[in-house]
């Protein structure tokens, strides 16, 4: 069973509805990261857990007990907030000490654990410091060692890096992910940023509309988008609408009015009817179209004749919007000779780069 | 350059202040310590050994002290629920709260003596109500000058308060009960500290201003007498300016106790305000 369930919660603000019948399953142990962009319920999703906000219906299970009632100083969660929310008149020490104090933990106790906890997040020397003393990335780690001395059941972090700059970003994230698994703790991660969510999650689930598109291992989502949000999401710019499919032993075959489509079976592929192709914009190969204007269509399977419309340089690679039969494609390609606006151009879809979303 | 157009700036507000501030005051406290031509202190130890004036200054001491208590008391949670309101709401209670301020003293003391008289509206309201039997004397004695004094002081102790209450954000009291603490902690620990800053300058305001009004206690105390009465009829019933030089100087001083033991609680309290 899983460590923490949210099952047909729904959550509304005034008649703002931001969750509705909203399923979720935590394990033990492991980090969950909710990914999506602003107003996706995600932020809502960690605030009902933590009990700062409650939920007009359904259940939250956590270690077999319903929660839903419990208040917010009786779950024994620990939460990392995007601003830190670090009490500016205590000092650092006493920042940390605060939950154990609340637990009457006895003086010698206090001082061993905290100390302890400044020296897990590399702040020891800090003690007598002020938070109005310290950098963005220390007062950081202050609120996580906060929320960690008191040994929490459940750790929640609502977008913890999104006010530091981007090298302290990724050096935070590694720190967060070790002191995660070090000390064991299940964490629930709230972030707008993939590459953040990706690096440090066992699974990811992508927020839309109050609902979860996909939850699955980082990698598998970054592979197989199981719908069109979520491949959007993650950079799969260009889509091939199909009227048709057939199966067969080791691909399938789209149709749309005049091309035809290969697409390698894989993981992604096995469990959906779905009639949509997906492809990032690096893994359409382009080429000089050869057959001079106009080009036959359907000339060859999984091709696509067009004509250059945007020429971007990017630095590493030039970035292009081709006009095609089938709509604007998004192709990305490093390059000696880049093409000019209203070259002709042959697109080529290799069929184990496309995906089939919803 | 920049700090020698700076300094010429600041000269017409200077000098306003030397000529008809510091130097009236030099002259004021100066004239208390000289007798005869002989420094002498004789007559401050008149004063304190004068039992009148001593009780004088205590009944000003503590209807000044209980205003302020009051006032903390009213606008605490009146400041705490404005502070958390949104623009529009906010303005509109600020405004009201802020009210009372910009109306004259003389003519809410008068209305504070139209309802708290023998024959005013509360006493009629508690003999219609048979909730007593015979008028209750209120006007003319500590409790109107009190009343009084609240109402005009509120307004400064709820516009500090939500100063300080606007920084303090939800996430606190968030933080502090996901660390463990009931709501009651949360506030005794986090907001309550905080709000001291703002609890200080509002006190300071509040009792400074009790301990040198004039017209409220003038017009709702009747015969009870405070300190500010005291100085006027000195100086201008009995035309006795040396007096009222003394008073004056003790006054002073008074504040000035008061707001460094204020600001000395205040660190106790919150040693980061």
């Amino acid at each position: 069973m899983s460590l923490l369930s949210l099952n047909n919660v729904s959550v509304a603000y005034d008649k703002n509805v931001i969750l509705k019948d909203f399923n979720l399953n935590v394990e033990k142990g492991e980090l969950l990261s909710l990914l999506g962009p602003s107003g996706c319920g995600k932020t809502t999703t960690l605030r009902l857990i933590a009990g700062f906000l409650q939920a007009s219906g359904g259940q939250f299970i956590f270690d077999g007990k319903d929660y839903s009632q419990v208040p917010i100083n009786k779950r024994h969660f620990g939460f990392v907030f995007q601003n830190y929310a670090l009490f500016p008149h205590l000092s650092i020490f006493e920042n940390v000490a605060f939950g154990l104090r609340q637990r009457k933990v006895d003086r010698k106790e206090i001082e061993k654990r905290v100390k302890h906890m400044l020296e897990v997040v590399s702040l020891s020397g800090f003690e007598k410091r002020f938070p109005a003393e310290l950098s963005g990335g220390q007062r950081q780690r202050v609120a996580i060692a906060r929320a960690l001395v008191i040994k929490p059941d459940l750790l929640l972090f609502d977008e913890p890096l999104s006010n530091l700059d981007a090298n302290l970003r990724v050096t935070m994230r590694v720190e967060i992910r070790r002191i995660q698994q070090e000390l064991g703790i299940t964490t629930v991660y709230v972030s707008h940023d993939q590459e953040e969510c990706f690096s440090i999650s066992d699974k990811v689930a992508i927020l839309n509309k109050g609902v979860i598109e996909q939850l699955d291992q980082p990698k598998t989502i970054y592979k197989y988008p199981k719908t069109e949000f979520v491949a959007r999401f993650i950079g799969f710019n260009n889509f091939i609408q199909c009227r048709q499919r057939e199966e067969h032993e080791t691909h399938l075959t789209f149709f749309t009015e005049q091309e035809k489509f290969e697409v390698q079976k894989n993981a992604g592929t096995t469990s959906t009817r779905a009639l949509k192709l997906a492809i990032r914009p690096d893994n359409i190969v382009i080429e000089k179209c050869r057959t001079g204007s106009g080009g036959t269509p359907g000339h060859r399977d999984n091709t696509l004749t067009g004509q250059v419309k945007i020429s971007t340089f990017l630095g590493r690679s030039y970035q292009y919007e081709v006009d095609t039969s089938l709509g604007t494609f998004q192709v990305n390609r490093e390059m000696e000779m880049p093409f000019s606006t209203g070259d002709r151009v042959i697109l080529i879809f290799p069929k184990e780069k496309l995906v089939l979303v919803d | 350059m920049k700090k020698s157009i700076a300094y010429l700036l600041m000269l017409p507000g200077l000098l306003f202040l030397v000529f008809f501030m510091v130097v009236p005051l030099l002259f004021t406290v100066s004239s208390t310590l000289v007798q005869q031509g002989h420094f002498s202190f004789d007559g401050y130890l008149a004063f304190f050994k004068d039992q009148y004036f001593i009780e004088i200054l205590f009944n000003t001491l503590k209807v000044s002290l209980i205003t302020t208590l009051m006032c903390i008391f009213i606008s605490f949670p009146a400041a705490y629920y404005i502070s958390k309101l949104r623009t529009r709401k906010k303005t509109i209670l600020i405004g009201l709260a802020v009210f009372p301020l910009l109306t004259s003293a003389i003519v809410r003391s008068f209305s504070w003596m139209i309802i708290l008289g023998k024959k005013g509206i509360l006493n009629t309201l508690l003999l219609h109500l048979h909730i007593i039997n015979e008028p209750i004397n209120i006007l003319y004695t500590p409790t109107a000058m009190i009343i009084g004094l609240v109402h005009l002081f509120l307004p400064l102790m709820i516009i500090s308060l939500i100063g300080v209450m606007e920084n303090i954000s939800d996430d606190l009291v968030q933080a502090a009960e996901s660390l463990g603490a009931s709501r009651f902690t949360a506030f005794r620990k986090i907001v309550f500290p905080l709000c001291i800053p703002g609890l200080v300058v509002g006190s300071i305001l509040v009792f400074v201003g009790s301990l040198t009004a004039y017209t409220t206690p003038a017009l709702l105390g009747g015969k009870q007498q405070v300190i500010s009465v005291f100085l006027y009829q000195n100086a201008m019933t009995l035309n006795d300016w040396y007096a009222a030089s003394i008073i004056a100087t003790i006054m002073i001083a008074i504040t000035f106790i008061v707001i460094g033991f204020m600001n000395l609680a205040a660190r106790k309290l919150n040693p980061k305000g």
